[in-house]
């Protein structure tokens, strides 16, 4: 039996590796704010740069109000509250003069300008290269572009889920019997995201040999690395690799198999992994089936392995009898690699995410707690887990304006009335 | 790498070349382990220990993936090293992570993605979830240590324990799923190719299509949804009803699309969607990526060719990053014990080697 779900308030970290470390925060859609909200963890200060009108925040889909507050459901939006914690929101118009001034006396004040549009789009706002240097040559500007910067596929337009299918990702990803599936939800974007960070923070060490470059991560070669063995095995044994859906290449039973309901939910599974004689020995421990054992085509790994669909078939006449909390714990015990089929749900009531608070709380203001995965590594001099929820839109506009620009009062008023900068969604 | 005599198990690896096992022709390690070194060494003993302690002592990071019940019997301590050593970054990659209660449990690719959450959405509604090709839970966090060692760097504390748990690198690729889980006790269903956790609302299509040669990617505009009307020539994807619920309706925007799709061929799709800026890609087999038909990744020299250890070469991917100003290292995977003859002078490499410790 599962407890009910819980979420501990993240603790506040004395001392984060970024500290000090100022990001401006262009990004859109998911590989980039998945970058910049490591980073705001990580302790720098990010500054995120939204539009006036607000275009990335989808009020229809926003979480209930459960806290006394106005009603804004564009600061309820879940993307927007899963990937813009550990940031500060201020809304610029880059497309006015006064709006780009702004960002770029910001430049002057930043360590690094992290940007996921198509290469047109800095060009556009008069944002290149050249200019972020001219303002600050100890800037670091981290592009990712879908396909990269040059090349004939420059242009071309695509999301993560599309570059999942032209780096071949999608094509490897499925059922022995079944088409090309995706990798995840937004798999590429995840990658992507991780390798921007990392990118970063290798520029910033760089930075007292080399100050200020850029850095260009091509969503398509981030993935690319990540089925580099398939293109080189493809290579070496002169076979297109195929999809393999959970089997091993050479080990059985290796599946995923149905279990009785967890959490009332029908679609409850065990996913069991026996890749030696070793733990196909614990398996039969607490299988105990007498046919199984004495079945002298599973005597071998080899005769396993080529018998495994009748091995699946009889596994999943035999785990639907158990929890699969208590069976994959029983396996443990034996030595067999197991666990349930986790989900967001049972992860948040599982007792080692929060042991390790995997998942905590932060404090929203219209939302109260509100959960936030952490980064798969603690640091044991600075933790960084994420600091704080997602800002309510503009929240930070004035403050940033005041306090790094030092604008006047004067000035600030100016660029409300112009519409260069405003704390508040604007109608478009 | 310090590898024990035998070789690091990620040597015996597959495919190799004619399908003839070699320990330095490994798939897996022809890609995995270039730009590294190869130290071949049993730290099982003490010589062995004392050696990689001297190691240890000019080095800046020390990574072990070695499970938590491992670390005794092959001599990995990391709280130990990280005293003798203040000033080295020492990271543990494991399954799940150094302490809570199931830091003990057993962990392989396929049961440690389903223990993050993430087996979850992968696949067919109707049938078992399926996970990401290879091993994606493991090189996730790689990733994740990698962030952290350069994290612990850049903080210049000294040196730090950096605890990375590979079920929390695939956990983390839930990303939004927790705030469903959490405000309204539910999460999504898998959903084939089609994205998961979106209401009727959103927008559709973003999921994998057969057409006339294999299959696209087929991804609405977000601005213009009604540009797949001009793309199909079919009036009823802009019909204002659909387009207020295209998810909600996504069975039959497949339907839509499928007459074009199926007489028509991959590249032939996606140049006229992209034309449209409606962003199509094709779904490409690992082969076809490396072709390259149109000389993307030749323009931008992304492939690396290596020389095989065996004779001839092979093609892997480049970099992942380009840096305006410093070079992205490239280099061949070592050869077993490779730079053994960094260790020590030529007389106590005889004699480790007669000892067998190196």
């Amino acid at each position: 039996m599962l407890p009910e779900a819980r979420l501990n308030a993240f603790g506040r970290s004395g001392c984060r590796p970024l500290d000090g470390v100022r990001v401006l925060d262009m990004t859109t859609a998911v590989a980039g704010p998945v970058a910049t909200t490591l980073l705001g963890a990580l302790g720098a200060e990010v500054v995120r740069i939204e539009t006036p009108w607000g275009k990335p925040r989808n009020p229809s889909s926003a979480l209930p109000l459960l806290v006394e507050g106005p009603d804004e459901p564009w600061n309820r939006e879940p993307r927007q509250n899963e990937l813009a914690h550990s940031k500060r929101s201020v809304a610029l118009n880059l497309t006015t003069d006064g709006g780009r001034e702004v960002f770029l006396d910001l430049v002057e004040r930043a360590d690094v300008v992290l940007e996921n549009y198509s290469p047109r789009v800095m060009g556009n706002f008069g944002l290149e290269w050249d200019v972020l240097r001219r303002r600050n040559p100890r800037i670091i500007h981290v592009s990712m572009p879908a396909f990269g910067n040059a090349g004939p596929w420059r242009d071309r337009i695509s999301y993560g889920p599309g570059i999942d299918a032209m780096s071949g990702m999608s094509w490897l990803t499925g059922y022995v019997d079944g088409s090309p599936l995706k990798p995840g939800n937004f798999y590429c974007d995840q990658n992507a995201g991780l390798s921007a960070a990392l990118s970063a923070i290798a520029a910033l060490m760089a930075r007292g040999r080399v100050g200020g470059q850029t850095v260009e991560l091509a969503m398509l070669e981030g993935e690319l690395q990540l089925i580099g063995e398939a293109m080189v095995g493809q290579q070496l044994s002169g076979r297109e690799p195929t999809r393999i859906g959970n089997e091993h290449s050479s080990a059985a039973p290796h599946g995923v198999y149905p279990s009785a309901p967890i959490l009332d939910a029908p679609d409850s599974w065990i996913a069991i992994a026996c890749r030696d004689d070793d733990e196909w020995e614990a398996l039969l421990g607490v299988w105990r089936e007498e046919a199984v054992v004495c079945d002298p085509r599973f005597r071998t790994g080899l005769r396993r392995w080529r018998h495994r669909a009748v091995l699946d078939r009889l596994l999943c006449e035999w785990t639907p009898r158990f929890d699969p909390i208590e069976l994959s714990e029983r396996l443990q015990d034996a030595g067999v690699p197991a666990s349930p089929v986790m989900g967001a749900r049972s992860l948040l009531r599982d007792e080692q995410v929060l042991a390790r608070q995997s998942v905590g709380g932060l404090e929203h203001p219209q939302l109260g707690l509100s959960p936030a995965p952490q980064a798969a590594f603690r640091l044991s001099e600075t933790p960084a887990p994420p600091k704080n929820a997602a800002p309510l839109f503009a929240v930070d506009t004035l403050p940033v304006l005041r306090e790094i620009l030092e604008y006047s009062e004067e000035r600030i008023a100016e660029l409300l009335e112009s519409g260069a900068a405003s704390d508040r969604l604007q109608e478009r | 790498m310090v590898e024990p005599l035998a070789g690091s198990p990620i040597r015996r690896r597959g495919p190799f070349r004619e399908d003839v096992p070699d320990i330095e022709g490994g798939a897996a390690h022809l890609h995995l382990n270039r730009r590294k070194g190869s130290i071949r060494l049993d730290i099982g003993g003490s010589a062995g220990r004392r050696l990689l302690e001297g190691m240890l002592s000019e080095a800046d990071v020390f990574v072990a993936d070695v499970p938590l019940q491992r670390w005794d019997g092959v001599g990995i301590d990391p709280d130990g090293v990280g005293v003798r050593h203040p000033g080295l970054q020492v990271c543990t990659i494991t399954p799940y992570g150094r302490e809570g209660p199931k830091s003990n449990w057993l962990g392989s690719e396929l049961t440690l993605y389903a223990a993050g959450g993430y087996l979850r959405i992968g696949g067919e509604p109707d049938r078992e979830p399926v996970k990401a090709w290879g091993e994606q839970g493991h090189l996730q966090a790689g990733l994740q240590a990698a962030l952290g060692i350069v994290s612990a760097m850049y903080a210049d504390r000294g040196g730090q324990q950096v605890d990375t748990a590979i079920f929390e690198a695939v956990a983390f690729l839930l990303g939004g799923g927790y705030q469903h889980a959490w405000f309204s006790d539910r999460e999504p269903m898998r959903n084939g190719a089609r994205l998961v956790g979106f209401g009727p609302g959103h927008l559709y299509p973003s999921t994998i299509r057969p057409c006339l040669d294999g299959w696209v990617h087929a991804h609405c505009n977000n601005r213009y949804p009604e540009a797949m009307a001009v793309l199909f020539d079919e009036p009823r994807l802009a019909e204002p009803d659909l387009l207020a619920s295209l998810m909600g309706r996504a069975d039959e925007v497949d339907e839509l699309m499928a007459p074009m799709l199926m007489r028509t061929r991959r590249r032939e799709v996606v140049k006229q969607a992209q034309e449209l800026r409606i962003p199509f890609t094709e779904v490409l087999a690992p082969s076809e990526v490396m072709a390259d038909a149109d000389g993307h990744h030749g323009s931008r020299d992304f492939w690396q060719s290596t020389p095989h250890p065996r004779g001839g070469e092979y093609r892997a991917p480049g970099p992942a990053v380009r840096f305006g100003r410093t070079a992205w290292a490239e280099g061949v995977a070592p050869r077993l014990g490779h730079d053994n003859e960094s260790l020590g002078s030529r007389e106590e490499r005889v004699r480790w080697r007669r000892a067998g410790v190196a």
